[in-house]
């Protein structure tokens, strides 16, 4: 590590004496690029420090022999594999796509490209996301296969993957993505979860969509609003 | 038995700060001893029992960062302490719904011995964004900042990643940082929110 590395982070990080970080603040305080190092180095902190906080939440949570929702997590699992048997044999025995219920066409929206500012240098990424936009799913998901091997971390591929299926009209197919991807990293699985209880619904098992949504809620507050007002219209 | 207390929170703290199996054994212990405490204290004051549940496994990760930080000074018990941050995290969310639902005149409760803890993202957006830029780390140099996010220490982080001294791993943690400032330098709306929260 170089010496200006070495100072920006034990200020950041409070290692310095107090003579030492008000010599450095005045530095900072006269050279903009200093001062937008630091900052960078802060905000590289938080964020290390958001996911990791996260991270040990999500452990605690798993010791927790008392959990509340442990039952209601393992009916749900219960559940869930159950729906996804019977979308599997209704798939295998009809082999066309339902038409999706009126509650998923109100309630489903095209979860937006996060994953191609990402990495702007990978060529294959922005082709998979320009179609994944553009609603030609079939072309999406040829893209983010070749992706999936290499890509850093394969349950973003994973998660698109699944939205692809269900965008095409593919639920059954999208299930069994979104199911993989909500045993992993939370920002991912929250997502996975919510299109899940939308991908239920396209399959009108409004049981096992409201099973997952009630889960769901317990845990996620992503499109909170919506969640609570669609299990209102479940019950 | 004054003995006995004293020395089953020593034990307790050293798990804390060990890591591994030790740490699991002093979480669920924590867990099971003061649950019930943590409960009280949010359903007594208009939250559910999954208010409650949320309350407690977000106050238990601020206090075992704390006893890894060096910032719980073993002033008073753990649980004592553990109370009042449950007690911060509670009466912020509680304020907030409050105000949410216009209910003002139900804000007076008494806030002494309240420690704010909460830096959490709370929008999900940038929580995805944040995973998916370390997500783009090795799995090596990740390991490594999640640890050192979780505040171990770099030779207990040189011990769990298999590196043969703490410097090892302090140049490593230095080296990974170094390449999630690159990644994060293209993403000028998602620092804006990190700044924020640094500055929370």
């Amino acid at each position: 590590m170089n010496e200006a590395e070495d100072q920006i982070s034990a200020y950041v990080e409070g290692r310095m004496d107090a003579a030492e970080q008000a010599s450095f603040e005045t530095r900072m305080a006269n050279d903009p690029n200093l001062a937008d190092a630091v900052a960078l180095h802060q905000e590289a902190t938080a964020a290390v420090q958001a996911v990791a906080r996260e991270a040990l939440k999500n452990r605690i949570q798993s010791l927790d022999e008392k959990a509340p929702s442990s039952n209601a997590r393992l009916w749900i699992g219960i559940a869930a594999s159950v729906a996804l048997l019977v979308v599997a044999t209704w798939w295998w025995s009809s082999n066309s796509s339902a038409p999706p219920s009126e509650l998923y066409a109100t309630y489903y929206e095209n979860y937006p490209d996060r994953l191609s500012t990402l990495s702007s240098s990978d060529a294959l990424l922005k082709k998979a996301m320009a179609f994944y936009q553009n609603q030609q799913f079939d072309s999406s998901i040829v893209y983010l296969l070749q992706l999936k091997p290499t890509f850093q971390p394969p349950e973003a591929i994973d998660l698109y993957l699944g939205l692809s299926e269900l965008g095409a009209k593919r639920p059954e197919k999208a299930l069994l993505y979104f199911h993989s991807v909500k045993d992993q990293q939370a920002a991912f699985a929250e997502v996975a979860h919510w299109y899940e209880v939308l991908a239920l619904l396209a399959n009108q098992k409004n049981d096992a969509a409201l099973a997952s949504l009630q889960a769901y809620r317990k845990q996620w507050t992503y499109q909170a609003e919506k969640a609570a007002a669609l299990e209102k219209d479940l019950q | 038995m004054i003995k006995r207390l004293f020395a089953s929170e020593s034990a307790l703290i050293k798990g804390l700060r060990q890591g591994g199996v030790a740490e699991d054994q002093a979480i669920k212990k924590l867990l099971s001893k003061h649950r019930d405490m943590i409960f009280r204290l949010v359903t007594q004051k208009q939250g559910s029992e999954e208010d409650a549940a949320d309350v407690l496994y977000e106050s238990l990760t601020t206090l075992v960062l704390h006893v890894r930080e060096g910032k719980f000074r073993e002033e008073s018990s753990l649980s004592t302490y553990w109370y009042a941050i449950a007690k911060g995290v509670w009466y912020k969310r509680l304020r907030k719904r409050i105000r949410e639902e216009n209910l003002e005149d139900q804000l007076a409760f008494e806030e002494d011995e309240v420690i704010d803890p909460e830096k959490a993202l709370e929008d999900q957006e940038a929580r995805f964004k944040v995973q998916a830029l370390l997500g783009r780390l090795r799995p090596k140099c990740r390991e490594v900042l999640l640890l050192w996010g979780q505040h171990y220490s770099m030779d207990e982080i040189a011990q769990k990643v298999g590196f043969k001294t703490a410097q090892n791993a302090m140049n490593k943690k230095s080296k990974c940082l170094s390449e999630l400032k690159g990644l994060l330098k293209q993403e000028p709306e998602l620092r804006g929110q990190l700044r924020l929260l640094f500055q929370a």
